[in-house]
């Protein structure tokens, strides 16, 4: 019944992700719809700190903010709410791609918005992520790319290529540069 | 920002302006877990549906008093008040004493509450420890010609209450379907009617969870608890009463019906049940063997729930 584990955040997300007197359907997809949108969320909240404002805005943060609260007015729609905070998202994104731009003051206003909303009135967390383990990743993942170079250089492809694969396995991809290789954990 | 929040109530089935009685003051009652196995998915979505109600009133600046009860005794297998204590069958099953296991499921239910950034209610009061509250409930409601003693237990009558205050406004349900839908007494019943439902239960000698009262020693009826707790600490007339759309009927029936006869008036404005979780299109629940525990999803394992099944 369960294809994978789920983090209490990804719950939350998907029990609020459906207005309160809806029913709720479980199920793997769902799950996983509902981890995708919340990574999404928790991404773009990360982004927002290290956009740059700009001299004009075209987004409309006081029509979102609007939007949210009218939202939560309603009968505490927590379904709409999201749905209007991850249309921002889609702005926040083409914010940091220079799709779009935001002055100083209004960009303040929508770290308000998503800091209130988000954490404050839909009581979500920033996934729990453990850094040191993340760092040991790391290291051992350009260690083994280290090795697997030097397989390469001393023309060893077997051992290169079993290396790659064998990453593969364990969902990291791993692409080759002319001056090393990129890696990404999916 | 204003303060404007509509809420569906489901006593007028409308959305209605929130209008709290004591701005900026606002007191909230909803119904905890009865602590006999682990927290699911269920009781997840009512945790969370209150605590983010919880949270957009305190981000509205309104002080909030925010009850939540722990049923440790009362709860019953059946809801016509036969069967045995939920906690008490849990407890024989694995050699434990009762409130063992009620400290057992209501640690494990923090743990999971905490997981899921649920904010602890203000307060969190146990049936089993208002015994005296909810005895002082039964006198009242006795006092005003609406429950009778049979060998030790006391019942609330429906029938005399429903002659002078409407029973089933909540649910919607008429006294008349409910007759013609209830399985008739057998001759063993102490009840005068069906529809009756037990306020205190003599307990029988294999009966462990028993306090003294004034009838017999027993133990007060599931419904009692959310009454007397309630009313306590947000006083008799109280603002939003919370719960999952499986309590609708008949606990918070039973429960206006208790509070109308021993207080004079019903205490509460606003009734907000949320919806329950399905699974395949079916009810999620412990008693339909279909449900996943909290810590099940976090671990992403369920095969505990597939083994149980497989044993009977």
């Amino acid at each position: 019944m369960l294809e994978q584990a789920y983090g209490p955040m990804t719950i939350r997300f998907f029990i609020l992700q459906a207005h309160y007197r809806s029913t709720l359907d479980f199920s793997n997809e769902a799950l996983q719809a509902a981890e995708k949108g919340f990574m999404r969320l928790m991404k773009a909240i990360a982004q927002l700190e290290a956009l740059q404002a700009g001299s004009t805005s075209t987004l409309d943060v006081a029509e979102l903010s609007d939007r949210c609260h009218l939202a939560m007015e309603e009968d505490m729609n927590t379904a709409k709410l999201i749905g209007h905070l991850l249309s921002g998202v889609t702005q926040i994104n083409n914010v940091a791609e220079g799709k779009e731009s935001i002055t100083e003051t209004d960009l303040e206003a929508l770290k308000t918005l998503y800091q209130g909303y988000v954490f404050t009135v839909l009581g979500l967390t920033l996934p729990e992520t453990d850094s040191r383990s993340d760092e040991i990743t790391n290291d051992l993942v350009e260690l083994i790319l280290q090795l697997r170079n030097d397989a390469k250089a001393n023309r060893d492809f077997n051992t290169a290529d079993r290396i790659r694969d064998g990453l593969s396995d364990l969902g990291i991809t791993v692409k080759d540069r002319k001056d090393g290789a990129d890696w990404e954990i999916h | 920002m204003s303060k404007r929040l509509y809420i569906y109530n489901t006593l007028t089935r409308k959305k209605e302006a929130f209008d709290p009685i004591n701005p900026p003051f606002v007191g909230l009652y909803a119904c905890g877990p009865t602590v006999y196995g682990d927290a699911h998915l269920g009781h997840a979505r009512q945790a969370i549906t209150f605590d983010v109600l919880y949270r957009y009133l305190l981000f509205l600046d309104y002080k909030v008093r925010y009850v939540r009860n722990i049923t440790d005794v009362g709860h019953l297998e059946d809801d016509a008040d036969e069967g045995e204590d939920k906690i008490l069958v849990k407890a024989r099953l694995e050699s434990l004493e009762p409130m063992e296991v009620v400290q057992h499921y209501m640690n494990r239910y923090h743990l999971n509450m905490a997981s899921l950034n649920v904010l602890p209610p203000s307060i969190e009061p146990r049936a089993s420890g208002h015994i005296i509250e909810q005895q002082e409930l039964i006198v009242k409601i006795m006092e005003a010609g609406y429950a009778y003693e049979v060998n030790g237990s006391v019942y609330f009558d429906v029938n005399a209450y429903h002659e002078k205050h409407p029973y089933g406004q909540l649910s919607g349900r008429k006294i008349e379907d409910l007759l013609s839908n209830t399985r008739a007494l057998d001759g063993q019943s102490e009840k005068r009617s069906p529809l009756d439902f037990a306020l205190w239960k003599k307990a029988d000698p294999a009966h462990i969870m028993r306090w003294p009262s004034r009838w017999s020693e027993g133990y007060p009826g599931w419904h009692l608890e959310c009454s007397a707790m309630s009313t306590k600490y947000l006083g008799m007339q109280f603002d939003i009463h919370g719960g999952g759309m499986d309590l609708l009927f008949p606990h918070h029936e039973c429960e206006i019906a208790q509070n109308v006869a021993g207080y004079g008036k019903p205490s509460v404005r606003y009734w907000m049940h949320n919806n329950m979780i399905t699974i395949n299109g079916q009810k999620m629940g412990r008693s339909l063997g279909n449900f996943i525990t909290l810590d099940e999803l976090f671990a992403g394992d369920h095969t505990r729930c597939w083994n149980r099944l497989m044993v009977p």
